[in-house]
């Protein structure tokens, strides 16, 4: 009970820190239904699809209902499943005059082009009277404003956005066996150097070894900790810090990263089997006691946990704070502002007053009633107001038994075109799984310094490639990536002499022959583009 | 010689077996038998893994020699895929009418590539291998379904790969190896061509026909991304395309979002082994009905009567 | 009427058209048969062939394959220009070239043994057997393939009792080939076996009969025998393996390599999968597929002309 009580208190206190906004969105008043004789085609890419349980959107109660809280006949289309989303979508792009009219999808990077070829609507002279909600809720924070806009200031899409601001995009982190933290009397680790000391010591005692899975490895690692940005994968480490652009993995501050790795390695600390292990087979390692402390995102924390729960046993994985320097500084963990990459746009396959209805249609997420319904569905139905004034499932979700049922009457579980609910993500994750989002998040009291280390240092969503660097990055950019990678696990192993200066001023020059300082010239041309916004 | 004699030979022969025949039938045997036990024990491995229960499996990979805490789980999981029947409904459909054109397309094909004198079959031959090689790639194809109106039809699976020229080839080579005497005595008994390729080409080369039964019947079978790209609707996906749906929901590999979409799955694990029995067993059924086929001597019987 | 038979001198006088003629009379069968074919691959294979022309575009999907800009050669520059380019090419050539050292050789010979059994159900149980793994999707065997070659896996375990160091074999670039060729080898030698199967049953059984009387021993009756009633097949495969030097599946590699070992196992596939499925660069990775086929061809061709001067049989 006592600890009910605690974690009830722990979760409120979140909700205090978590800037909400969801009382400032506009309401819809009785713009809804759109009472249209109009067929609208929709394309959704991923996340918002139906639920696998149905065979199609017609059996999909978000979906249906969503068509009659517009009033408007949108048939629906998705990628067929079983299908990359993204190879669906390119091979639908090669025929511009079948296009949906409305396409959820990716389209952040080739805006420019999209417009330039009159692929897509520019919104720009329509937005603030057919799109109100949407324009006012852009105009609340100048950040989403930025994002969604090209560098001439056209408005081209709608976006997706995380109520929290940018917590769930801390979605992994470090995370520790508590049963065996306990066990040697040691203190949850925040420093490196007590991280360090964790590894050595489970290693002494338990002979378990620092793993993770390689690809939340490429996601993100513990550079932070040495000043450093970025991981393995080059896609991750571009980063901007004072305004400039760079590449992480050829900063000195990450040599020292990659030196501490190495001495991991070298001591039989680190397990070797790093470079091959997916979320699957790292399971075999977590349940037969081969590893005490990892890195892992909140949802494989979870199942392991659950996994263990089965077997009847206790769940003990724990996240633990994101170890910063020893003097306490830190640079970058996974984060993010809490805006998507993932965004809604209208072809031309639409014509005007279609258009004008299509906006009027995307414009209803981010209405107040709109909101409600995207996160939770039919009021009364699916979900009813608690009595706190946050809003509850109702015994429809929380009695299914299928895997995350709440994606059978919203569109926000994963991300879409609105607003995804914090709320949302309390009543979809276990309580673990939000503390050690809380742990992984909040590294620093003051605001501004948490957000810099969490998503000011990252590449920010949004920035849009002219169509003429867009074709440099092709040409010059392709092998890149390859390299940085390979040398890091070089480095790591141990092939490359991580010690040795001659071995990294040559990679350094490498890195040159691969068009390093071309790709981030235009880079940092884009971004400041941007940042004149 | 008569089939009797044959026999008494045979026997005969079996008596005189010397001692290095016995050796090498020794080890022949053992070496099959090695074979077929590396083969088997993954094979074992995946059968008894899609009965086993998620959470032991998850922690003693790799080893398992008997289905540990028997459960069905995984299978009735996949069965509950809304999508499943209509999936192997599609594939049979499929398989119906691409089989009977396969064939006689590529019988066709393969008899006028092993003909000789026509002035044309040079040049028909470098069209027809020259297609081997070169293609126009995934968009201008993805055009030229869409233009010839078989967008989102069963026929989008179907004709695009209603003809293959290996195949033609692999039956090309088994035409040229029928006796050209025949061919000609049948063209003195006033047949023409089309009674030639039915009549008498098709019964001789049957092991080889089972042979591209097989292969196109296979190749329909575990093809996948002609519809993942053709069709729009779910209901007419084959079942390869919905197995490889539940494989890939539950495998990280090849599902890049994972990270961000991690699903609690009670039968995460198993249900990758219950899905691949489920796509295996059908095809591995069909098997020994075609093997009949490869028993030596179909070729001289039919020469004979 | 003999219609095989060629007359000869008459032919030579007739105008052209006139030959053309009398060769539609003669075979009018022969061309009905083949114009189905003929008009298939016009509608399905040549009308989408204008796409190789992205190679030398800078394509957009939204631009169309016509109105794209026409770039020259300069795909083709960039892929050659690129840094990896000679590892790629030295990587496909040797895993190619492995895979037809021992996995082409492997499925003959399992058909030859397979034949030397004379137990009917034992032969067709190895049959059946041998055939399964070839269904079992990639992601499922290369799963299994890692984990039997972690740290503390099977083949590992093995290793260890001769005396090896136990380590990650998958992460060390020298095993990469073994596993990639071994694993190869158990997945398709089943599957590949059985056309030798269907060419061993079209041979002759009184040629083994007559042998035996004249006293050739088995290992004698399958070199003068089996293998000569083989060939043809084994040339025609073994040409049309040629043809495919460079054409190394993208999605097993993928499913195996890893950053430690790229220096071994990226090849022009996964190069061309990561840029085209990837990053969407079409048009070079149409170029890299393009000379990715003129190689094969040129394989191909060379392999075509040895075999006719030495085996006097061919592809044509």
């Amino acid at each position: 009970m006592k600890k009910l009580l605690s974690l009830a208190l722990a979760l409120c206190l979140v909700l205090a820190a978590v800037p909400g906004f969801a009382a400032e969105l506009l309401s819809a008043g009785d713009t809804y239904p759109l009472n249209s004789d109009k067929t609208v085609t929709w394309y959704v890419q991923e996340n918002m699809g139906p639920h696998e349980k149905f065979v199609n959107w017609t059996e999909s109660p978000f979906h249906t209902g969503l068509n009659a809280n517009l009033g408007v006949n949108v048939e629906w289309k998705f990628p067929t499943t079983g299908t990359t989303p993204a190879v669906y979508t390119n091979t639908l792009m090669a025929d511009p005059r079948t296009l949906p009219n409305i396409m959820t999808g990716y389209f952040m990077d080739q805006a420019n082009l999209l417009l330039e070829d009159e692929v897509i609507w520019d919104l720009t002279p329509y937005i603030q009277e057919y799109a109100p909600a949407y324009y006012a809720f852009l105009q609340t924070n100048p950040a989403y404003d930025k994002a969604l806009k090209t560098d001439d200031g056209k408005y081209y899409a709608f976006g997706f956005f995380r109520e929290d601001g940018g917590w769930n995009d801390t979605y992994l982190g470090p995370v520790v066996r508590k049963d065996w933290l306990d066990e040697c009397n040691l203190e949850v680790p925040t420093t490196i150097s007590e991280f360090e000391n964790v590894i050595r010591v489970f290693n002494e005692k338990y002979g378990a070894k620092f793993s993770f899975a390689m690809s939340l490895f490429q996601f993100n690692g513990l550079a932070g900790a040495f000043g450093a940005y970025g991981t393995s994968n080059a896609g991750w480490s571009w980063f901007v810090k004072d305004g400039k652009v760079g590449l992480g993995q050829v900063q000195p501050e990450f040599r020292n990263y990659l030196k501490w790795l190495n001495m991991l390695w070298d001591e039989g600390l680190m397990d070797q089997d790093v470079l091959t292990l997916d979320d699957t087979s790292i399971k075999g390692k977590v349940h037969n006691d081969q590893v005490g402390i990892s890195v892992t995102s909140m949802g494989q924390m979870n199942n392991w946990n659950n996994e263990r729960i089965a077997k009847g046993q206790e769940a003990v994985w724990v996240g633990i704070p994101y170890p910063k320097a020893d003097d306490g500084s830190l640079s970058s963990v996974m984060g993010g502002f809490g805006i998507g990459s993932y965004t809604g746009v209208i072809t031309k396959t639409a014509d005007e007053e279609t258009m004008k209805l299509c906006l009027q249609m995307l414009d209803y997420a981010y209405t107040q009633e709109g909101f409600l319904y995207f996160n939770y569905g039919t009021e009364g139905t699916s979900w009813t107001m608690g009595e706190n004034g946050v809003p509850q499932f109702t015994e429809l979700v929380t009695a299914d038994t299928d895997t995350e049922p709440m994606r059978k009457y919203n569109g926000m579980t994963y991300g879409g075109t609105g607003i995804q609910a914090t709320n949302l993500l309390y009543l979809k994750n276990a309580p673990a799984a939000i503390e050690a989002n809380n742990t992984w998040f909040y590294n620093f009291e003051d605001e501004q310094q948490n957000l810099a280390v969490t998503g000011g240092w990252r590449w920010p969503v949004g920035v849009t490639f002219t169509v003429d660097e867009m074709d440099m990055i092709n040409i010059y950019g392709g092998s890149i990536g390859t390299y940085v990678t390979e040398s890091f696990t070089a480095f790591l192993t141990g092939t490359m002499d991580i010690e040795d200066d001659a071995t990294w001023e040559k990679y350094l020059k490498d890195a040159e022959t691969y068009n390093l300082s071309k790709i981030l010239s235009i880079r940092q041309a884009c971004y400041d583009r941007y940042l004149a916004r | 010689m008569s089939k009797k004699e044959k026999v008494i030979i045979h026997n005969g022969m079996e008596i005189k077996k010397s001692t290095g025949d016995r050796i090498f039938d020794a080890i022949n045997a053992l070496v099959l038998i090695a074979l077929c036990f590396v083969t088997l024990y993954p094979m074992w491995y995946v059968l008894c893994a899609s009965f086993t229960e998620n959470s032991y499996l998850v922690a003693n990979q790799g080893i398992l020699f008997w289905p540990h805490g028997f459960t069905t789980g995984s299978y009735k999981m996949a069965f509950e895929h809304p999508l499943i029947l209509s999936g192997y409904k599609n594939i049979l459909i499929v398989l119906g009418v691409s089989l009977p054109l396969n064939i006689f397309m590529t019988l066709f094909c393969g008899y006028f590539l092993a003909s000789k004198g026509m002035m044309w079959k040079k040049p028909i031959m470098f069209m027809i291998m020259f297609t081997m090689f070169f293609g126009g790639g995934m968009i201008p194809a993805y055009l030229n379904i869409r233009d010839l109106g078989l967008y989102n039809t069963l026929w989008a699976l179907i004709l695009p790969g209603a003809i293959s020229v290996y195949n033609c080839i692999i039956c090309r080579t088994a035409i040229q190896g029928v006796p050209e005497s025949l061919v000609e005595s049948a063209y003195i008994d006033g047949a023409n061509d089309v009674i030639i390729v039915f009549r008498i080409i098709l019964p001789l080369i049957m092991p080889t026909i089972a042979v591209l039964l097989l292969y196109y019947g296979v190749g329909h079978w575990n093809s996948w991304f002609n519809a993942s790209i053709y069709l729009q609707d779910n209901e007419l996906l084959p079942i390869q395309n919905i197995m490889r749906s539940i494989l890939i929901a539950n495998s990280n590999i090849l599902n890049a979002s994972a990270a961000e979409n991690d699903q609690v799955n009670e039968f995460a694990e198993s249900i990758k082994y219950a899905t691949i029995i489920l796509t295996t067993v059908p095809v591995l059924c069909i098997y020994p009905f075609l093997q009949k086929y490869f028993v030596k001597g179909v070729m001289v019987g039919a020469v004979k009567g | 009427m003999t219609v095989n038979t060629a007359k000869p001198a008459p032919l030579k006088e007739k105008s052209f058209a006139q030959r053309l003629l009398s060769d539609f009379q003669k075979h009018k069968y022969k061309y009905l048969l083949i114009l189905p074919i003929i008009i298939y691959l016009i509608l399905f294979c040549y009308k989408p062939m204008y796409g190789l022309v992205i190679a030398f575009k800078n394509y957009r999907p939204t631009r169309g394959i016509w109105d794209s800009k026409w770039v020259g050669f300069m795909w083709f520059e960039t892929f050659f220009k690129d840094p990896y380019f000679w590892r790629l090419l030295r990587n496909t050539f040797t895993i190619s070239g492995l895979t037809i050292l021992f996995g082409f050789p492997a499925p003959i010979l399992l058909a030859l043994l397979l034949n030397e059994v004379h137990n009917n159900k034992f032969k067709r149980t190895v049959q059946t057997i041998t055939y399964m793994p070839y269904f079992i999707s990639l992601v499922v065997t290369c799963s299994l393939i890692k984990i039997y070659t972690m740290e503390n896996g099977l083949f590992p375990a093995i290793m260890s009792i001769f005396g090896m160091q136990r380590q990650n074999l998958l992460a060390n670039p020298s095993y990469f080939y073994t596993i990639y060729i071994l694993s190869d080898i158990w997945q398709g030698i089943g599957w590949n076996s059985i056309i030798y199967l269907a060419a061993l049953s079209g041979i002759d059984q009184e040629q083994y009969e007559a042998a035996k009387i004249d006293g050739a021993n088995r290992f004698q009756q399958v070199l003068h025998i089996t293998l000569p009633g083989l060939l043809p097949t084994i040339t025609i495969l073994f040409i049309l393996r040629m043809g495919n030097i460079l054409n190394v599946g993208y999605e097993k590699i993928l499913l195996l390599y890893n950053p430690s070992t790229y220096e071994v196992a990226d090849v022009l596939s996964t190069y061309t999968y990561r840029m085209g499925l990837e990053n969407q660069q079409y048009s070079l990775s149409t170029a890299v597929g393009l000379f990715n086929t003129m190689v094969n061809v040129v394989f191909l061709l060379i392999t075509n002309y040895i075999s006719n001067k030495t085996t006097e049989s061919g592809l044509f």
